[in-house]
């Protein structure tokens, strides 16, 4: 459990700071998928075999590839911004917010060291388990996504179609 | 096995040529013609082998838990005597409408239907049980439309089609709720097991009575004879087949087949009887005035068939399949031969406008004669003998009126037949109409010869039939037989005196002096308006307050409403954004941070 | 441990959405918090041996699916309207 844990934290922290630290926005989406990469090795190594396999085909498959597309319709003279602090003012504003999130953090981990639970061993049939509970205890929830999937598409097709000049 | 033969060839030619015309629609269009002819021909060669017979055929069709239903195709003498006039019949229609459709360029798809309408026939007439049955007439009523809207370019035929078939399907609701009743008096709908079942006597005058008002829409009786008339718009070919010799004898084939229910039915007798004898009565009527031939030979079918069930509701069941049997040989031969006179005449369809085609086209005019004749009733053409049958069992089973309304009817047919056939044939006004091809002329020539002679089946009907014992010839019916010759006779020389061309005068004083009679008949009663003011005018109104108000009104607009409130929602709460959005996230972020903060110091 | 490693991912993701101006990394950023969420559910169920987080995760990912679809047809709508993907730069929303 704890080397491929902790290559894999490693390797998805500095993929996260340089999901929010890159200049070009397709730099950042690749980074983000390999944190998505991670995650999914984190749910595999703790028996979520089924979360696993989704989170590779869903997130990283389909919506990072969503990303990419439109990075790719956006205007790439306009995209990249500066990093870089421009001003005092600036560089204030993150010295402060940096502190902030370092402190949670601390107290976060202080927590979760303190109230250290050893992990269970999973058995190797999740995918059936978790199916089954899908489909009798949280059915409703299950159909509802459909239709919230179905509001997403109509939603996106509205959003995004052009308007012609000449109305009607 | 024969026998799925012989049901099963037309529907084989029918799938045959279908593809042809799906496919392949140059070479030889004729052929098509020829290949459903000679199905049909097999067909009755098959049915003559098999006559009288009694073959049975089974398939298991449906089986499910304590439901059965096989398939059952079953001959006896009185589907024998059916499937004998189809095929055969049919097959001399065939052969005429080969050449008459020859010119047409959807000849594979006419031929197509016309097998598919025979096979269902012959399902309907070989039927063991009910549903069978039904199935076929459901067929027949099928290719009644679509043979009537053939030419479906003209909007006309296309509604005529049209309203053949709603008005059939009307009928057919009768049919299907007489099925149901008796299913569950009897548990099953087997021919057989039903003539054979103990019913109450109120179960089977409900489910006779629904069978009957099946049987007016199918047999054009009142009221629901109004599609046989306009169903003119079809090909002549259809209209003999169908309209005259096969699918309006259904009903009374259904009557007869069930003739052990229908005898239990004692009240539903004398509504039968009359609802014939009054549907004789107003057809002939109409037809006095007619001047479309077609027209003509419409309405007297739907009076001949009033003389049928006037037959069923006296009982006289031998006599209606007789009459049927006759019926078919001399109106078939009538209306191909107006389908000859049509051809010869480019398609003119007014009789005003023709006469003088003895000389024209002599072997039809030979041939017409013959069927003028046999349906007259005169003797010893074939139309007489079962005529007078069906008078004569009128008269002796005590329905003194009927019987004086059958011979008015009588005298009635044998005048506007006669005034066909005068207008048509004689005189001297056009000579350049051409004679048609022996094609069509050889089953004219075939059914004249039957229309003659068909008298001589009359006895053999009865006697494989065996209803009702055979009464004995007695002084009653020689003078009864007399009393309609005479009829019969008067009618027509009335006819010959009306008609002649000297009286001219006579005629447009008589015009004068009663038009407003002779415009109601024109009109047939104005029974099609009075229809479509009583019943169709209200149902329009229903229809377009349901569309406007239920439909545009209250769920389209529902649904707007709920948009137009999301939108509407929206304008008045963005209002409520500051509208610089990392300002938003910075000040959401900081009170994030605090309650954070302060949860998890609290758990520390 | 699992926890921990979520935890950083969510507050890294918040460093994100306050500090940069394209509205595009601010939704990928977005996307690091909702998988962090995701990770902690799993985590906590699996301590307690039941599949409840799983499931949930489940739709979550639905959900967060949907709403990726979504923002980002907003965004080229957005582009198409301002011209920009700039947060500063944009600022209508009020009218």
């Amino acid at each position: 459990m704890d080397v491929p844990f902790y290559i894999c934290a490693g390797i998805g922290i500095a993929a996260a700071f340089s999901v929010i630290l890159q200049r070009r926005a397709v730099l950042s989406v690749l980074s983000l998928m390999v944190v998505l990469i991670t995650c999914a090795a984190m749910y595999a190594m703790l028996g979520a075999h089924f979360l696993a396999v989704l989170q590779i085909l869903v997130y990283a498959g389909a919506v990072m590839v969503l990303f990419v597309f439109v990075v790719m319709l956006l205007d790439p003279e306009i995209l990249p911004e500066e990093v870089r602090p421009q001003s005092i003012l600036e560089r204030l504003w993150i010295f402060i917010l940096t502190l902030g999130v370092s402190t949670i953090f601390a107290m976060l981990v202080w927590v979760f060291a303190h109230r250290y639970v050893p992990y269970r061993q999973m058995g190797a049939d999740n995918t059936e388990k978790v199916s089954l509970l899908l489909f009798s205890e949280h059915i409703a929830a299950f159909e509802a996504t459909s239709l919230i999937l179905i509001a997403a598409i109509v939603g996106a097709l509205t959003l995004s179609k052009r308007h012609r000049k000449a109305k009607g | 096995m024969q026998l799925a033969f012989l049901c099963f060839l037309p529907f084989l030619a029918s799938i045959f040529n279908g593809f042809w015309y799906l496919f392949a629609k140059k070479p030889w269009k004729m052929a098509a013609g020829v290949v459903s002819t000679l199905a049909l021909f097999t067909s009755f060669c098959l049915a003559s082998a098999l006559a009288f017979h009694d073959v049975t055929f089974s398939l298991p069709w449906i089986a499910t838990g304590s439901f059965e239903l096989p398939f059952v195709l079953r001959l006896d003498h009185l589907s024998s005597i059916f499937v004998l006039v189809i095929t055969g019949v049919g097959t001399l229609i065939h052969i005429y409408a080969t050449v008459y459709m020859a010119h047409d360029s959807g000849i594979q798809k006419f031929f197509a239907y016309l097998s598919l309408f025979c096979g269902s026939m012959l399902v309907l007439v070989l039927g063991g049980s009910l549903p069978i049955l039904f199935c076929g007439w459901e067929g027949v009523g099928l290719c009644s439309y679509l043979l009537i809207s053939f030419w479906f370019d003209d909007s006309e035929k296309a509604k005529a089609g049209a309203k053949a078939f709603i008005v059939n399907r009307i009928g057919d609701v009768g049919f299907l709720l007489g099925m149901f009743v008796l299913f569950q008096a009897c548990g099953s709908l087997d021919i057989e097991t039903l003539t054979h079942a103990q019913l109450s006597p109120t179960t089977v005058l409900i489910a006779c009575s629904l069978l009957f008002f099946a049987c007016t829409g199918k047999s054009a009786q009142i009221p629901l004879y109004i599609w046989l008339p306009d169903a003119m718009a079809g090909p002549t070919p259809v209209s003999a087949l169908i309209h005259a010799a096969t699918m309006v004898t259904s009903g009374v084939y259904l009557v007869t087949r069930l003739h052990v229910l229908f005898d239990a039915a004692e009240s539903l007798h004398i509504v039968m009887a009359t609802v014939g004898g009054v549907t004789a009565f107003v057809a002939a009527t109409i037809a006095l005035v007619q001047d479309d031939i077609k027209k003509v030979l419409a309405y007297s079918t739907v009076s001949q068939l009033g003389y049928l069930f006037l037959a069923c509701g006296v009982g006289a069941y031998e006599a209606a399949v007789f009459h049927v049997v006759t019926h078919a040989f001399f109106k078939a031969l009538l209306f191909l031969a107006a389908g000859s006179v049509i051809h010869g005449m480019d398609g003119e369809q007014n009789m005003w406008k023709m006469g003088g085609l003895k000389k024209a086209m002599p072997v039809t005019f030979a041939t017409f004669t013959l069927g003028w004749l046999a349906i007259c009733g005169i003797p010893p053409f074939s139309g007489f003998f079962s005529k007078d049958e069906i008078l004569f069992h009128t008269f002796t089973s005590g329905h003194t009126g009927l019987w004086a309304l059958g011979l008015v009817t009588a005298c009635m047919t044998a005048f506007y037949m006669t005034r066909l056939y005068i207008v048509t044939f004689l005189g001297t006004k056009h000579t350049h109409a051409h004679e048609s091809s022996w094609g069509m002329l050889a089953p004219l020539c075939v059914l004249a010869c039957l229309s003659a002679l068909g008298g001589i089946f009359g006895h053999m009907i009865s006697h494989t039939l065996a209803f009702h014992a055979e009464a004995e010839s007695s002084q009653l019916e020689w003078i009864l037989m007399l009393v309609s010759a005479c009829i019969a006779g008067l009618g027509i020389a009335l006819a010959f005196f009306m008609y002649d061309e000297s009286r001219q005068p006579i005629r447009a004083r008589i015009q004068k002096q009663y038009g407003w009679l002779s415009t109601a008949l024109a009109h047939a009663w104005y029974v099609d308006e009075a229809i479509d003011l009583v019943l169709l005018k209200p149902l329009r109104q229903i229809y377009g307050f349901v569309w406007r108000t239920i439909d545009v009104l209250c769920i389209d607009g529902f649904i707007m409403l709920l948009a137009s409130g999301g939108r509407a929602s929206g304008d008045v709460l963005r209002l409520i954004q500051p509208g610089f959005l990392h300002i938003s996230i910075a000040c959401m972020v900081m009170g994030a941070f605090f309650i954070m903060g302060y949860m998890v110091y609290g758990q520390l | 441990m699992v926890e921990s490693f979520a935890a950083a991912l969510f507050l890294i993701g918040l460093l994100g959405i306050v500090l940069r101006r394209t509205i595009l990394v601010m939704l990928m950023s977005l996307e690091l918090m909702l998988n962090a969420v995701n990770l902690t559910f799993v985590a906590f169920g699996q301590q307690q041996g039941l599949l409840t987080g799983q499931v949930y995760v489940f739709f979550t990912m639905t959900i967060a699916a949907a709403e990726a679809a979504i923002g980002l047809a907003l965004v080229i709508a957005l582009f198409r309207t301002f011209r920009s993907v700039d947060t500063h730069a944009v600022h209508g929303m009020r009218e």
